[in-house]
């Protein structure tokens, strides 16, 4: 079952649709509007802390003063083709893996922080293989399906995201470090007054040095990368 | 929020004759451009209508549309392109009644 939905996703339904009588694994990823994102830190302090096993200072988003509080998001489609895309992420994860049943709800609209924006559910006889074909769906639908989110802030304005690189670490084909990720900014430059604002950071500036800012997406660990062609 | 989900088809070998087309006497075709999330935002339309010439390929349709809409600039380096609900490459030659779509960099999810 493949659904692009204006109303809320019922993650139990969604998730009774895969159950099969031959299936000992039902694995289901649900995205989720990241109410509290913090800002990256200035310095690489974080990073080569976490490297280096140390606990890292700001780790917590609840402790780190420099976050952001998203109130909600809205996510527009290229409904069309983007049915077509995640009919053609179902077919080729039924011929990598034995998946018996599969749905994948992804959410359209306006979606309020703490909500589902995105399910998908697999079962398979076995389990390494219904967590394999879950998450490759779900990395393979962040890269391919053309849907877009607005972040709106508490403090100051919204803006679209268009991320065009990162160190995905979906395990695919990403291409590391020289790749961009970049924000669009909806505010005016010279209006930018509060934490979202200077998360919006210039455009043309943005892609012409390369800078590096936020995970954006909805599940915490993922950045984009390169586009795979099925 | 409200959308024209499709794009009008062209048949290029007749629209030159269209009364409306003010491109007709240099050979020009008009080419329907559907935009998403900022690049709508930033066109203030979901459909831009670029001019290009015979069999162009989406390179040259990509260029001319930053020049019509000069807002999209940025934005256009970095989106891939799709005819009929597939991406495709830059150097796909369009050959009328297609549904062509600047995708910028997806963020579902």
């Amino acid at each position: 079952m493949i659904e692009l939905n204006d109303a809320p996703i019922d993650a139990t339904h969604v998730l009774s649709l895969v159950h099969d009588p031959e299936c000992g694994a039902e694995v289901m990823f649900v995205g989720t509007t990241r109410q509290w994102t913090a800002l990256p830190m200035a310095d690489n302090t974080a990073a080569d802390n976490r490297a280096a096993g140390k606990p890292v200072a700001g780790n917590s988003v609840s402790t780190n003063p420099d976050r952001i509080e998203t109130s909600h998001l809205v996510y527009e489609a290229y409904r069309e083709m983007a049915l077509v895309q995640m009919e053609k992420l179902e077919a080729e994860a039924r011929r990598r893996w034995p998946v018996r049943r599969l749905a994948m709800v992804h959410r359209l609209g306006r979606v309020a922080a703490s909500e589902a924006s995105v399910a998908i559910a697999v079962s398979c006889p076995h389990r390494s293989e219904a967590f394999e074909a879950a998450k490759w769906l779900i990395d393979q639908l962040k890269h391919q399906v053309p849907i877009w989110k607005q972040e709106h802030y508490v403090q100051h304005g919204s803006q679209w995201i268009h991320p065009t690189a990162g160190n995905c670490n979906c395990g695919s084909t990403d291409q590391g470090a020289d790749r961009l990720e970049n924000m669009i900014p909806t505010d005016k430059p010279g209006t930018a007054k509060s934490a979202a604002a200077k998360l919006a950071a210039d455009e043309n500036a943005a892609l012409s040095k390369g800078q590096t800012t936020r995970p954006i997406d909805s599940d915490k660990d993922y950045q984009p990368s390169e586009v795979s062609r099925l | 929020m409200t959308r024209r989900s499709t794009t009008k088809g062209y048949d290029l070998t007749h629209h030159a004759t269209h009364p409306d087309d003010t491109h007709s006497q240099c050979g020009m075709h008009a080419v329907e451009v559907q935009l998403f999330a900022a690049a709508a935002e930033r066109a203030g339309v979901r459909q831009l209508t670029v001019p290009v010439p015979p069999a162009a390929s989406l390179a040259e349709l990509r260029n001319r549309l930053v020049q019509v809409c000069p807002k999209l600039k940025a934005l256009v380096a970095n989106s891939r392109w799709a005819v009929d609900c597939e991406f495709v490459e830059l150097d796909f030659v369009i050959n009328g009644d297609t549904a062509i779509a600047m995708i910028p960099p997806v963020s579902g999810g």
